[in-house]
Formats: C-alpha cells, structure tokens, sequence
C-alpha cells in the first residue's frame, strides 16, 4: 500500500483507491529503454480482475476521442511526458490515460517512434469521492513507460489491482481553498454556464494561468470535490492535459502553449 | 466507368509496409517504377467520402482547398522518421487513379480507379511465431473481413536476415488460410521485397544503376526465394479454384539519391535517416534528395494488373535466366 499526501490542508481522516491498470505499447529493456527487435505491440500489463468487456472501452484512441493516437494530437511541450486525459469510461468506471510517443532506440534515440501508453482504470464511486486524490495521484505517478522487458510475463498480466491510501480533504475545505484563487472562481463559473445547455463546454488554460501540469491537476482536483455528486453533467466532465484538442462534454485542459480562453482574467 | 479496389497491405512488423505507402505518390510522381514512361499513371490521395460517392457526387467546390488528410499525416510522420503503426485498428487510405499515357486498352477501360489501401501493424496478421500477443480490441476481426473483401494484397517482407525471422511460420499460415478461405475476392498478391537499397550500399554512385537493372532484381528476387519455406503456399494460391495472380517485386521507400545515386541512408544521422540539408524545414530538407524506388510497382500491379519490368511471376523466377524486359526504369 503506497501513500499520497493530496493537500497541504490538515487531514480529517484516511481514505483508500484501487486503481487497475493497462498498459498498451512495447517492452523495452529496463535499464537502455531500447525496445529489442523481437517485440511488438501488445497490452504489457494488465489487472487481473479488469473487465473484459471494458477493456475495449479504453483503447488510447477511444479516450482521446480520435480515430487513432497521432503525433500531432499531443500538443508539443507534452511530447516528453505525453498527454493525459482523465474522464468517464463507463457508467461505473472512470479512466486516466497517460500516452506518448517515444523512440525504439530509447528516450533521447533517433530511431522511429512508438506508441505507449498506461491506462488507470477506478470506480465511478471513487472518481466522485475523491477526485483530488485521482488526479494527484496521477500527475506523480502516471507515466507512460514500457514495461521492463525481463519482467514475467505471468507477473506483468495478472497483476492485483494497485491499492492508495490518502488524506482525504473535505468539500467544505477545498471550497475555501477555491475562493481564495482567482483559478476556483473560473473553473465553478465555467460549471455553472456548462448547465445551461448540453452543448459541449471546453475550458483552456495555459502556463499564464497555472505554472505546470500538476498545479493544474491539484486545481481542478479541488474544484471537483467541491462540486456536488447531484451536479447534472458529472459524468461528461473531463480533464485533459497536453491534448491539442478539447474533449466532448465538459472539458477542462490544460495546454502550456497555447492562448487559454482568458478563464482567470474574466473571472477576477 | 470508375472501378473501385481494395488493396491490403500485409506484411511482418517493421517490414516497411506503411513506409512503402507513404512514398507511393512521390514515386509515381518522379516516375521512379519499371513502367514504360509512356504510361503516365497519376496518383492523388483523396477522402473517404469522395471513395464511397459515386463518381458524380465528387464535389468539385472544393478542389482548391488543402485538408491535411490521413495520407498527408502519414507522409509527415515518414519524413520525421516514421511511427509505428499500432494494433488498436487497421487504417484505410483512399487515391484516385488514373492512366493517363499509353497502355492496352483492356488495361485503361475500367479506368479510372478509386483505390482504398488498407494498413495494418504486422502484429495482427503476422504475429511472432510462438506466441499469443494480448492486444488490445478485437482489430483482427476487422483486418481479417477487409482481407476477404479485398481485390489485392500487397505483401511486403523485409530483405535482409529473411534467415532468422520469427515470423515466417506465422506467414505461412496466413497464406494457407488466404488460399483455403472460399469466398474470397482475391485476383492479385504482389509479394514485395523491401528495404532493396541496403544490397548497394558499398556501390556508392554505381549503386542506382545496378538497382536499375531488372536482371539484378531478378537474380535477388530468386536468391531470397530460394529457401523461402511459404513459397510453395503462394503456388497453391495461384492455381488453385479461382486463383489469384501471383508477382514478386523489390522496392525501396528510402530510395537512392538524386544527383549521387547512391543509397539515401545517411550513416551519420543517428537511426535510420534519409539525406537532409540542414539548412531546410523538415519535410523539404529530406525531400531535396529523396527519389523512392519502385514502391509504386506493387500498388499499380495491384490495380491494373500490369507488368512491368521489375515485377516478376513464379514463370519467369522458375526460369534459367531472366526474360529481356519490356520496359526498364532506365528508359
């Protein structure tokens, strides 16, 4: 049982995730990342309890909302780390993807570049509860690496389901963090216009609006547990970072270099 | 009249197949194939709506427009150094063919051709031997109904270390069942040997000209057969119920150079690059020096059904030498 530190606030009481994973790309070597001719594209790891039938509900592409995962979906400065979305996979399952492209030859090779991916995949129930924890979980700890070569493959497809322990904030604790942020008052704005109408409602913020990825994910982490388990479009709602386009639905990303929709400057 | 083909590309991972795609047009485009240069095939990528639409339906409004399509991703993603195509689908790719030169009439008449090539990662169809790859969604099923629906299959094998492939058995058995499946569409299989500039690259200047020589193919061609164990399937495909014309083919999507004539692999680019100007954007700085090599032999045998002087059948390699060509490259 691993454990994460979610906020800065103090703890009110311990809470727990179980996260099962899928992993699609290609073996590398552990130490080189150099993925040895032999090897293809295959799942590298899979939780053995995963759902067979969701399973075909979590293909990169399906998650991104494209035909297929292409180099130029994944916005530049992302390329290194890869994009990564959060959102609904089912009606009981949400899901978090990492995917990039990276070089056979290893990270910093010159040869021609792969697909990876890592896929995590949580109960809708948990999603709801506690998606600060998710998403901070995620932004440490999600990467789309290849599995270790020399790893069994019995070990690596019939893993248990990874299990975090965290300290958990209150909703009424991150409403008072939100107000305080001019970025707490955009994102609940942004919210409330997405109720007026089903149409889809993207909201961009770039690096004028938060320094990095992860202060983007801690942010809208707490805006989400501030929003009520009641609110209509829960299910629609998705967080993508690195992505050179927005999701359907309601769609918060996080893109570093691009002109965001001026979210804080409106709202302050 | 516009007749409509699918071609499939099949072919072990990393054996060139999408490499061989995406320098289709720029090799019919230079003229770089074995057909007369009387033909004048032209060769442009179109959508998939103006594929499924009849030939009357094809907007005209929007002939001045550029989309960046499928097809010019894919020649992008080439020029950078290539992807690798994965197994979560198989991807179509749709052109609009035309012969526009000389050419017997029984060949011209069902022109032009709308043509949908479809690529597909070498893990679905011919997987390593010995094992079962878990990949992810049920893409085998797709690919396998496209295989039967197909007019054309284009299988393309790496040249070099045929010896110690891991995939051999994996193809013989693909081209058992192709053989035995009852309600194919099947009229051509071009088998195509890839990566055929890498049998020059001590020849220097000299190399393209002995590329260019169909005797030199022909004489490659019969030596990587020679312990070709699938060989004898492909036969059974041939002659078989309602069998299918078989040819054999080399090409080169890296190409040799314009103006050196040698092979375009520059050795001091760290993977396997083509020949840049440092000086020049991306796709431009590789473009100035890339002349592809035959890679449209396949598609317009697939297509047309015609011959040219680097496509062989099992007639000509079972011969003691190789016929006089009816056209050459160096026409």
């Amino acid at each position: 049982m691993r454990k994460v530190v979610s906020t800065d606030n103090p703890p009110d009481a311990e809470a727990s995730i179980a996260f099962r994973r899928l992993h699609y790309g290609k073996l590398a070597d552990a130490v080189t990342g150099v993925v040895p001719p032999s090897e293809g594209y295959r799942v590298t790891r899979r939780t053995m309890d995963l759902d067979p039938e969701l399973e075909g509900r979590l293909s990169p592409a399906r998650l991104i909302g494209r035909r297929r995962f292409e180099l130029d979906v994944v916005a530049p400065p992302a390329r290194g780390l890869g994009c990564f979305v959060a959102r609904m996979a089912s009606a009981d399952a949400m899901a978090m993807l990492r995917a990039r492209f990276r070089p056979e030859d290893g990270e910093n090779g010159g040869a021609r570049l792969h697909h990876q991916s890592s896929v995590w995949v949580a109960a809708a129930e948990d999603w709801r509860r506690f998606p600060a924890a998710c998403l901070s979980i995620a932004a440490r700890q999600l990467r789309a690496d290849p599995d270790p070569v020399d790893e069994a493959e019995t070990t690596r497809l019939a893993e248990a389901p990874t299990r975090w322990r965290f300290r958990w904030i209150t909703p009424d604790q991150a409403g008072s963090v939100l107000a305080r942020a001019s970025w707490g008052r955009a994102i609940l704005e942004h919210f409330t216009t997405a109720l007026e109408s089903n149409d889809d409602a993207p909201l961009t913020f770039g690096s004028s609006d938060f320094a990095s990825e992860n202060d983007f994910l801690a942010a809208v982490g707490f805006a989400l547990l501030y929003l009520p388990a009641s609110y209509p479009r829960w299910d629609e709602i998705s967080v993508v970072c690195g992505l050179e386009h927005p999701l359907p639905g309601v769609c918060l990303r996080y893109v570093s270099n691009v002109a965001t929709d001026a979210a804080l400057s409106a709202a302050a | 009249m516009t007749e409509k083909s699918t071609i499939c590309l099949i072919g072990p991972k990393a054996s060139g197949k999408s490499s061989l795609l995406a320098s289709l047009t720029e090799c019919v485009a230079q003229g770089a194939f074995g057909y007369s240069p009387r033909l004048r095939p032209a060769l442009q990528p179109v959508t998939e709506g103006d594929f499924r639409a009849a030939a009357t339906e094809i907007r005209p409004a929007d002939f001045l427009a550029h989309e960046e399509g499928d097809y010019e991703r894919l020649k992008r993603d080439f020029a950078l150094g290539g992807v690798a195509t994965d197994t979560l689908d198989t991807y179509e790719y749709y052109f609009r063919l035309t012969v526009n030169g000389e050419a017997p009439p029984a060949i011209v008449t069902p022109g032009p051709w709308l043509l949908e090539i479809v690529d597909s990662a070498g893990e679905i169809a011919v997987p390593p031997d010995g094992a079962e790859i878990p990949i992810l969604n049920d893409v085998k099923t797709k690919l396998a109904r496209q295989l039967l629906a197909s007019e054309a299959v284009v299988l393309v094998l790496p040249l070099v270390r045929l010896e110690d492939s891991a995939w051999i058995g994996a193809l013989t058995r693909f081209i058992d069942r192709l053989a035995l499946a009852p309600d194919k569409k099947l009229r051509r299989l071009v088998v195509v040997f890839s990566q055929y500039e890498r049998l020059f690259v001590r020849l220097g200047p000299s190399a393209f000209t002995y590329a260019c020589d169909p005797a030199v193919a022909w004489h490659v061609l019969r030596k990587s057969l020679r312990a070709a164990q699938w060989l004898e399937r492909l036969r059974a495909l041939e002659t078989g119920d309602g069998g299918a014309s078989v040819r054999f083919t080399v090409a080169s999507s890296y190409g040799f150079t314009k103006r050196f004539q040698n092979p375009n692999i520059d050795p001091h680019q760290p993977g396997e690059r083509r020949f840049r100007r440092a000086s020049l954007e991306e796709a431009r700085a590789s473009n100035e020096y890339w002349r592809p090599f035959l890679t449209a032999e396949p598609f317009l045998y697939a297509a047309l059904g015609l011959d040219s002087a680097f496509t062989f059948s099992f007639a000509q390699l079972d011969a003691r030498a190789p016929e006089k060509p009816a056209a050459s490259i160096l026409a």
